[in-house]
């Protein structure tokens, strides 16, 4: 089968090519990987992502590389640990493999696959269809990230692991279907990372010791179920050590944000998320995911010196709150219709989450962190204070709320009361975007083409309007 | 019935009658349904708590989509809709809005409480993994939701009022359970729309009304002899039962079969167990009330939950299920499926599956069509 291409763009050199070939082959075979596929892949990816930039293209082959490491963990010898998409909290799979990297591989493979097979071969879908018929029907609203997860453990695409991970932490639907998939499909009865949201409104920055100490004891009973498996300690110094992992990969995405803090913006913010994903799924070294930033963050100041514009000079701005990891045809749409992306609400920190932290030690650090994240802990009110910070530091014109409207998250978030709050108190236009991140066969961004640019020209007029 | 006519009479004034006792200072404490809600901590500081069980309405449903996404529980959307209208009485009478959070379904309710209505809403969290780590958890929640009462109110809750209410909550649980058991062979004593009936209405009405109500009934049904079945047996479960729904209901009983057995997550009370109260009293509540209720479809794991719905259905030797969901309730869902496996395995009865958006014009025809022909083919099976 002939896949030399496809790996070239994806930033593989030839030799390298023919040293994977055997792993390759295996890999694509598992996961029915055709002819068709790959003719596919070497349309989808272009359209998706820039690839002559050089850091998109090592992205993309490090999704590649955890794809075969995936597939072939067992038969190579690793004991294999699964969490769950989106895998928070991120650090619980690094200490896991910081511990003992030769012995295990750890990964959310739904978060994987729907990457890579759909992203780049359009395979995504059959995944879905298959999970709607296995316990998942059509018509339910049912998260697309576990109709994957299911689908590939009816395919057997996905290995069974030595462990699954549960991450609950504020997601319902992610548990739900973890249990029936242990129950029905003969997957390891999983650990649940549990956390509870009850967090009463007006409370979102005084986050109680209680519920610090209960989501880091439950993340600490993962990793002693996880070091049964790996026969190795996980010990706070692999759990700092994971935290700072995670930090610097952070710091390297932040800095792609950076980049488009200038106007004109040189990337597309569509290239940023492939790194962004890639810091929610495990991979095996963190450094080739803080290189591949590095290198697109140089390739970006590069053009800014060149005066290069992914968008004319003075568009507007606006903060968002997620994007499709398999689908960049909304952000392409957006700006090609003169609007600019500048930030999502899952990273960037508002001062709440600058604070230095209340606790002592790595385990309660990390517990504390993750619940002061607006986005992740899903407070209403706190995603309105989020807000009104981003959007003074950032100076936005608009506020675009693509949600994903199988997820009961981000629908319990609220977009319509967001929406009124944004618009009462901070006088910003908003358009709230119902989608699929990890699905396209219901939402795409064609479908959504007019509301976008009806609400780019909103935000034009308002710009001129501003400055006259 | 003679009870049930004493019961409606009742209700047609209890409204009032909460009206009167809030004039006189008493706190109503609102609370969401799901039975992690110990009534009894709501009794021992003087208040009166009244659930948020109010469904069955399209109207609340259609008005919610002004306020909150539609990929939400159709009960949970609603509950902002009812609020929003101001056609519930019930709901205008809340001072406190208790939430025991169970998932994020209930979370919106919250949420939209909260944001759109001017009642204070406290939280507590109820996990979803039963162990020690959770028990823990829960029980820290019920200690802060007693100081919240506690100050709200202006009553300490001391040991003995909540004795107390312990004592009369255990008796209304009882009775509900000897009465709910009257139905597990024969001819039911006391049909499944009558028995909901009483369920709901014990969320609102006046406990020591209710207790004798249930307490006549009690001794009535137990002095009825048994007769010998007609129709087909069937257990009624789902996610929710919200108070005014009742089409299913109405359809199923006009189609000649009884149900016999009813279990939801929301809308019905538990009454499968107590409070023991053999040492610190929050921590029996906290182990009735969170240790062994029998988890939700959000627990995790929550295969109790399954067994224990078969268990009924063994018990109360049914002929089929009728398992009833709103939309959108993602863990209900899941279940069926696996209940669906799990039946085919253990029973081999026919399982029929509704799901609901509280749409009364697009869905009682097709339910009726469902419905008839899930009781002819429990029919013929007899």
């Amino acid at each position: 089968m002939e896949y030399t291409e496809l790996f070239k763009i994806c930033g593989y050199e030839l030799e390298e090519i023919e040293k994977e070939k055997p792993r390759i082959d295996k890999t694509f075979e598992m996961l029915e990987i055709g002819p068709k596929d790959i003719e596919r892949a070497l349309k989808t990816i272009p359209q998706n992502f820039d690839i002559e930039l050089d850091g998109v293209r090592k992205a993309l082959r490090i999704w590649l590389e955890e794809l075969l490491n995936l597939m072939l963990a067992k038969e190579e010898g690793k004991k294999l640990i699964y969490g769950t998409a989106p895998g928070f909290p991120c650090e619980l799979l690094e200490a896991i493999r910081v511990a003992a990297p030769e012995k295990v591989y750890c990964s959310n493979p739904e978060l994987l696959l729907g990457t890579v097979l759909d992203s780049m071969f359009g395979k995504h879908d059959e995944l879905v269809e298959v999970a709607e018929g296995h316990g998942l029907p059509p018509g339910f609203a049912h998260c697309s990230v576990g109709e994957a997860k299911l689908g590939g453990v009816v395919k057997k695409y996905i290995p069974v692991p030595d462990l699954a991970i549960c991450m609950g932490i504020f997601c319902d639907q992610t548990p739900e279907t973890e249990d029936m998939i242990s129950e029905v499909y003969g997957f390891p009865e999983p650990i649940y990372v549990d956390n509870c949201l009850d967090l009463n409104w007006d409370e979102w920055d005084k986050i109680p010791l209680r519920k610090i100490e209960y989501l880091a004891s439950r993340v600490r009973r993962a990793l002693d179920r996880a070091q049964e498996i790996i026969g190795v300690e996980i010990t706070d110094d692999h759990i700092q050590k994971a935290r700072v992992n995670l930090f610097r990969t952070l710091d390297g995405i932040m800095s792609l944000y950076g980049l488009l803090e200038n106007d004109p913006i040189p990337i597309s913010v569509g290239n940023i998320m492939p790194m962004v994903y890639l810091y929610f799924n495990p991979v095996a070294g963190r450094e080739k995911v803080i290189k591949a930033c590095q290198t697109l963050y140089q390739e970006g100041r590069k053009r800014i010196e060149q005066g290069y514009a992914v968008v004319p000079k003075g568009a507007p701005r606006v903060l968002f709150t997620w994007l499709p990891n398999i689908d960049n045809s909304v952000v392409h749409i957006a700006e090609q219709a003169g609007l600019v992306i500048i930030m999502q609400v899952v990273l960037w920190p508002m001062e709440a989450q600058r604070k230095p932290r209340t606790v002592q030690g790595p385990l309660l650090r990390l517990a504390e962190t993750y619940l002061r994240n607006p986005y992740i802990c899903g407070y209403g009110s706190v995603n309105m204070q989020w807000i009104r910070e981003a959007s003074e530091h950032y100076k936005a014109d608009g506020v675009f709320w693509y949600w994903m409207y199988s997820c009961r998250v981000q629908a319990a978030l609220n977009p319509i009361a967001l929406r009124k709050w944004i618009t009462d108190e901070l006088g910003l236009p908003v358009l709230i975007l119902e989608g699929d991140f990890h699905s396209t066969r219901e939402y795409s961004g064609e479908a959504a083409r007019t509301r976008i640019e009806t609400f780019a020209e909103v935000l034009r007029a308002r710009k001129a309007d501003k400055s006259n | 019935m003679d009870v049930m006519k004493e019961l409606e009479e009742h209700l047609r004034t209890r409204i009032d009658e909460i009206i009167k006792i809030k004039r006189q200072g008493k706190k109503i404490i609102g609370y969401l349904p799901g039975g992690y809600m110990p009534e009894e901590l709501v009794y021992a500081c003087g208040a009166i708590p009244v659930q948020l069980i109010r469904g069955g309405d399209p109207e609340p449903v259609a008005i919610s989509a002004g306020y909150v996404p539609r990929f939400l529980d159709t009960f949970c959307r609603s509950q902002i809709g009812y609020k929003i209208l101001g056609d519930e009485p019930l709901y205008e009478l809340i001072d406190l809005l208790v939430a025991p959070i169970t998932d994020n379904n209930m979370r919106s309710i919250a949420d939209c409480w909260n944001f759109y209505t001017n009642v204070e809403v406290f939280r507590y969290g109820v996990p979803h993994t039963k162990d020690d780590l959770g028990f823990n958890y829960y029980l820290d929640g019920l200690n802060l939701l007693r100081e919240k009462l506690e100050s709200f109110t202006g009553t300490r809750v001391e040991d003995e009022k909540l004795r107390e209410a312990i004592a009369l909550s255990n008796r209304m649980r009882e009775l509900f359970k000897e009465i709910s058991l009257t139905r597990k062979s024969g001819l039911p004593r006391i049909s499944s729309k009558n028995f909901i009936r009483l369920n709901h209405a014990s969320f609102y009405s006046d406990r020591e009304v209710m207790l004798r109500i249930l307490g006549s009934l009690a001794r009535e049904l137990g002095d009825r002899e048994d007769h010998n079945p007609s129709g087909s047996r069937i257990l009624f479960t789902g996610s929710t039962l919200a108070m005014g729904d009742n089409k299913v209901l109405d359809i199923l009983e006009a189609s000649g079969a009884q149900i016999v057995i009813e279990y939801f997550d929301e809308g019905l009370r538990d009454y499968w167990g107590n409070v023991v109260d053999d040492g610190d009293l929050m921590t029996a509540l906290a182990d009735r009330y969170f240790m062994k209720k029998i988890s939700g479809p959000y627990f995790r794991p929550s295969r109790e939950r399954l067994d224990f719905i078969l268990k009924l259905a063994k018990d109360f030797k049914v002929d089929g299920i009728l398992w009833y969901q709103l939309m959108y309730r993602d863990g209900a869902d899941i279940h069926s499926y696996r209940f669906s496996r799990i039946l085919k395995k253990e029973l081999d009865i026919p399982m029929l599956k509704l799901q609901s958006d509280w749409d009364m014009a697009g869905e009682i025809g097709p339910f009726r069509t469902r419905i008839e022909a899930f009781v002819e083919t429990i029919g013929r099976r007899r």
